[in-house]
């Protein structure tokens, strides 16, 4: 697939049925495979062609296709032709713009693979555009995690990541970073000239701002666990709140797909669960301890728990708690909200208390995992809480997983850098530091080569699968 | 048809500061060799300033020295005025530069050419480069033909003509056919290295007005004495001993800049009588004025060119303005209201090839045996190229000997980081050397460029036997006393550590440890034993990333490796790969223009030809 000496088809609009759908053509033989579907073309469809073909940008030609399948006659299309380099994918494209019918896109598609254009293998076209320069890795993984998401958060997220800037705010700093070196550098190479390029005062200035920068796209990135590009929900609260119940309720949910749970090494079990559209891991913690003292232990011991790092906390009440629960709970609620990105309040056990009303608003979500009630409003809701999350982060799951290593070692550099400053080390020792710290964050844009970039880069596009 | 021809080894066309190390290391390698000059008295020239090393410029002395060249030795002996610029700044900075007797400079260096074996030097005008048609349908050079029916012969030529190739000189609205005031241009060269194929272009450089000392009001000037220490460019330079002149200080003033701003239009870069481009780093007081235009100041150093003569160098103000501008400007500068102006300032425009034409080893890629060096490669400045003279002249030789290419990393020596940047990069301005385009700049420092590539010197055969017993007397001492701060403790801490805490001194070690204080130990060993210990961190970090770029490095590209072949890259990718033809990923990945994404191709076609077929997709 790494060939783009092919041309390849996809349908590039979204399933179901719309006003337009596209099909996409890329590749050397572009124009001439699809110039091939043109029903009796007439001279004055060649002049059009060769008039779009003289000029380097996009045109538009209205022509009739004919289609194998399509015996009643000619169908009515718009080509959109990209004859050069400046297209998405660097090479010759054409989009075929017909009515969008599924199954009419899917006549032209098979009419182009019959002339010998080759389907597009998933990702095919990104891969392109990233080879061709026209991508940066975060706007290529961005692109990719549009095609892949499997639910709305993954869906916010990566459409965050493309359209949030989040490549330009990386170059952006970079560049900024690199004039601030060029200043560093000027003043230890031309010392003739009697020109102060940077004071201390303000470079250190500069580099506290990046430092900010950089520290904030962390907490954006998260420290999700790198083994998943999913959501983590974390079940939390009081012994005895419903916690297990409610996830294996989830787990044994006909219509959820389950991946083998995991953990029990751990103290702490997930599972892997998609159901309506969205995918998350689910993770139940241990009860805490049932008394005040315990409580604030726990509260110390939660850097080493789950909830710090995950999305989402789902804090567990059981509708049938006692007075003296009730205040206990709302210790350790308080405690690990403060902990928590992201906190939800859930009643569980609403079969125990048969006075409870499931549409009282007080009660927020109210969940059995007895008889089902309420499963469906709380996925819902978790939808909903992700998804919110998930447009304010603009980071996806592969792409941190991919760069918080590099980001946190330009951060480590910039904090360096910072004391260093502070102290009468040479402009020569701060540059170290310095292009230490340019050096990784290009890794995240993939504007610096590593070693790794290939086995980093080509895993994401199922090569030699 | 010509009559004389006369057979060498290694031919050197032009004699300048590349020339003499070309010849002079060509010679000591034992090819006989010839070095042509149009003139004889111009053997070693300074064209422009009277200076020899700077930032970045000390430290390549210091390393054409450590590899037996000759630069470091002739500016130790016939310099007026030595300083160690960056004191103040850590050791890495720390950069020799000193103002030479312009005159005796290149007496010492014509006299060492005549004295060296092996070398004959003759006054002579090139007409062509002679070739012939391989059977491969390369060229490969045969010799050089000269004015007055005569042809040299050599399989080896190397061309260091520096701005003389089509040269123009330009002072205000005149214009002369010549490389340098007084001098002419070698007019036929570049029609023969077009014919060749060779790819031309344009720069232009300047130079500032020379001042008849007599007449400068020194008193009215900050004067600039050397170091009260002054320190050799030489390793075997054991200590300077002639007397020291001052350089002195003015600077440039508002009248004076509203003075060029009314005349820029006399100015030939500015009304469009000269297009080519100017150093950005070392540019022309109309420059400064223009692209400054906040500052109402600039420095001027009054540099004297020699013991002999009171003719003095304005550093700062390099110009080609009209004489009448010039005379009024100068006189606007304090000191100098009635200063006489014995040479007025002009610029030069030349052709230069541009270097991506080269082989590391600065052997043309098209013509065998044929090597540029020195400003024809568009760089400028002495030092750099005086380095590059040095390393095609053993090149040169090593060829016509049959052996192997000798070619320095960018990890060793700035040397390395020259050529890399030229044959790799290409260059769009004059190509000057900074510190800054060294990537480890903590470790290549002049205090250690013996260390880094006298063993190199000696293993091509440029080093001398005293300089080869010098160096390792050296490394004895240094491991000897490395080993004793190792292994003496002081209040259970080693000396090295001690040594690493900013505040450390030698002297408190040398209370710490009788041993020590007892060891016999040189000034400058000592001193490396120092800069090593307090840098180790730093200098750690820099090994590591030493390694981590040889590691891409190791990934070679075979020669005449078929770049086109690769459809998966970018066309622009497979065109500048094909231009440069690197010889590894590393340099791959230093061409401007190539993306990771297009060395990703590249690797994955190199190691894993299999999964870019169509049939693996």
């Amino acid at each position: 697939m790494l060939d783009p000496g092919r041309t390849i088809v996809a349908i590039a609009s979204a399933v179901g049925q719309g006003a337009r759908g596209i099909v996409r053509v890329s590749g050397p033989e572009a124009v001439e495979a699809v110039r091939s579907l043109i029903d009796l073309p007439t001279p004055d469809d060649a002049n059009r062609f060769a008039l779009v073909l003289a000029t380097k940008a996009a045109g538009r030609i209205e022509v009739l296709l004919r289609l194998s399948a399509i015996t009643s006659g000619p169908v009515p299309a718009a080509l959109w032709i990209w004859p050069g380099s400046r297209s998405y994918t660097g090479q010759p494209v054409v989009e075929v713009h017909v009515w969008g019918n599924p199954l009419l896109l899917q006549c032209v598609q098979e009419d182009l693979l019959a002339g010998g254009v080759h389907a597009a293998e998933p990702g095919e076209f990104t891969l392109r555009a990233f080879l061709a320069g026209k991508l940066d890795l975060i706007q290529a993984e961005a692109v990719l995690g549009v095609i892949d998401s499997t639910g709305q958060a993954e869906l916010l997220a990566a459409l965050g990541q493309l359209a949030g800037g989040l490549s330009d705010q990386l170059s952006a700093e970079r560049t900024g970073l690199l004039d601030l070196l060029a200043d560093l550098e000027a003043g230890l190479d031309f010392i003739e000239e009697d020109i102060e390029f940077i004071s201390r005062t303000d470079f250190i200035g500069r580099v506290a701002l990046a430092r900010l920068s950089v520290t904030n796209w962390l907490e954006q990135a998260g420290d999700r666990d790198v083994s998943t590009e999913y959501p983590r929900v974390v079940l939390a609260g009081l012994p005895n709140a419903g916690k297990s119940t409610l996830l294996n309720a989830l787990v044994g949910d006909a219509r959820a797909i389950v991946s083998p749970i995991a953990g029990t090494t751990r103290d702490y079990l997930e599972a892997t669960i998609s159901r309506d559209g969205l995918t998350i891991t689910l993770v139940d913690t241990p009860g805490w301890e049932a008394d005040a003292l315990g409580i604030m232990q726990h509260a110390q011991g939660l850097k080493d728990q789950q909830i710090e790092a995950c999305d989402l906390v789902v804090w567990c009440e059981a509708t049938d708690a006692d007075e003296s629960m009730l205040a206990l709970n709302e210790l350790a609620r308080e405690a690990a909200s403060k902990q928590a990105r992201k906190l939800l309040t859930i009643s569980t056990k609403a079969d125990m208390a048969a006075e409870a009303d499931p549409t009282n608003d007080s009660l927020g979500v109210v969940v059995s995992a007895i008889d089902g009630t309420g499963l469906d409003q709380f996925w819902g809701e978790l939808g909903r809480q992700l998804s919110a999350s998930a447009g304010s982060r603009q980071w996806l799951g592969t792409t941190v997983s991919r760069c918080r290593d590099s980001l946190t070692r330009c951060l480590h550099a910039l904090e360096r850098l910072e004391t260093l400053a502070t102290t009468t080390a040479g402009d020569e020792l701060l540059a170290v530091d310095l292009r230490d710290a340019l050096d990784a964050l290009g890794e995240v844009t993939g504007a610096v080569y590593t070693d790794d970039l290939l086995d980093r880069v080509f895993s994401k596009f199922c090569i030699g699968k | 048809m010509s009559t004389d021809w006369y057979q060498f080894d290694v031919i050197v066309i032009g004699a300048g500061h590349a020339g003499c190390e070309a010849a002079l290391a060509s010679a000591r390698l034992g090819a006989k060799t010839a070095l042509l000059t149009m003139n004889c008295d111009t053997v070693g020239q300074m064209s422009c300033n009277p200076a020899i090393g700077g930032v970045a410029k000390g430290q390549i002395v210091r390393e054409i020295d450590a590899l037996g060249g000759e630069m470091g030795r002739v500016i130790d002996a016939t310099g007026l005025q030595f300083r160690m610029l960056n004191r103040s700044k850590g050791a890495a900075m720390h950069s020799p530069r000193a103002q030479a007797d312009k005159k005796a400079y290149q007496f010492e260096m014509k006299r060492r050419i005549e004295e060296q074996a092996n070398l004959t030097l003759c006054q002579e005008v090139i007409e062509q480069l002679v070739s012939t048609l391989q059977p491969d349908g390369s060229h490969a050079i045969t010799g050089v033909q000269v004015r007055g029916n005569a042809t040299y012969k050599a399989q080896a030529v190397i061309v260091t003509t520096g701005t003389f190739l089509q040269a123009i000189m330009h002072t205000g609205e005149a214009k002369t056919a010549g490389g340098r005031a007084g001098d002419g241009t070698t007019g036929t060269l570049s029609d023969s290295l077009r014919q060749l194929g060779f790819e031309l272009q344009r720069f232009k450089t300047g130079t500032p007005a020379r001042l008849n000392g007599r007449t400068i009001d020194y008193a009215a000037l900050t004067e600039q004495p050397g170091d009260p220490d002054p320190q050799p460019f030489s390793f075997l330079t054991t200590a300077i001993t002639q007397p020291q002149l001052s350089c002195w200080l003015t600077e440039t003033n508002e009248t004076m800049h509203a003075l060029i701003r009314a005349n820029l239009h006399r100015a030939p870069m500015y009304s469009g009588q000269i297009q080519s481009t100017g150093p950005r780093y070392c540019p022309s007081i109309e420059d400064k004025v223009v692209r400054f235009a906040d500052k109402s100041s600039h420095h001027i150093f009054l540099e004297p060119e020699g013991y002999n003569t009171k003719e003095i160098y304005c550093n700062g103000i390099s110009t080609s303005l009209p004489r009448d501008v010039q005379d009024q400007f100068i006189h606007s500068i304090r000191g100098l209201e009635r200063a006489e102006i014995m040479r007025y300032g002009y610029a030069v425009e030349y052709d230069f090839a541009p270097p991506t034409q080269l082989q590391p080893t600065l052997e043309t890629k098209r013509v065998r045996g044929l090597f540029f060096a020195g400003q024809i490669n568009g760089t400028t400045g002495y030092e750099e190229a005086a380095g590059q003279g040095l390393l095609a002249g053993i090149n040169a030789a090593r060829l016509v000997a049959g052996a192997g290419p000798f070619v320095i990393d960018r990890a060793q020596a700035y040397l390395g980081v020259l050529i890399d940047d030229l044959v790799t990069k290409g260059v769009d301005e004059p190509y000057r050397m900074f510190t800054s385009r060294a990537e480890f700049r903590l470790i290549l420092r002049h205090d250690n460029a013996d260390r880094r590539l006298t063993k190199l010197g000696q293993e091509i055969g440029l080093v001398t036997p005293d300089r080869w017993q010098q160096f390792v007397e050296h490394e004895r001492q240094i491991a000897l006393a490395q080993q004793l701060l190792k292994s003496t403790r002081h209040q259970g801490i080693t000396l090295e550590e001690w040594l690493r805490r900013p505040e450390t001194e030698w002297t408190h070690l040398q209370e710490m440890s009788p041993t020590l204080a007892e060891l016999e130990l040189a000034p400058r060993a000592r001193e490396q034993v120092v800069i090593e210990t307090k840098y180790m961190g730093y200098i750690k970090r820099q090994e590591a990333d030493v390694e981590k770029a040889q590691r891409v490095q190791s990934v070679t590209i075979p020669a005449n490796f078929n770049f086109n072949g690769i459809t998966q890259l970018r066309r622009e990718a497979r065109e500048k790969l094909t231009k440069v033809q690197p010889t590894d990923l590393g340099q791959a990945g230093r061409i401007s223009g190539i993306t990771p994404a297009d060395l990703a191709v590249l690797l994955l076609y190199l190691k894993e030809r299999g999964r870019l077929s169509p049939s693996a997709g």
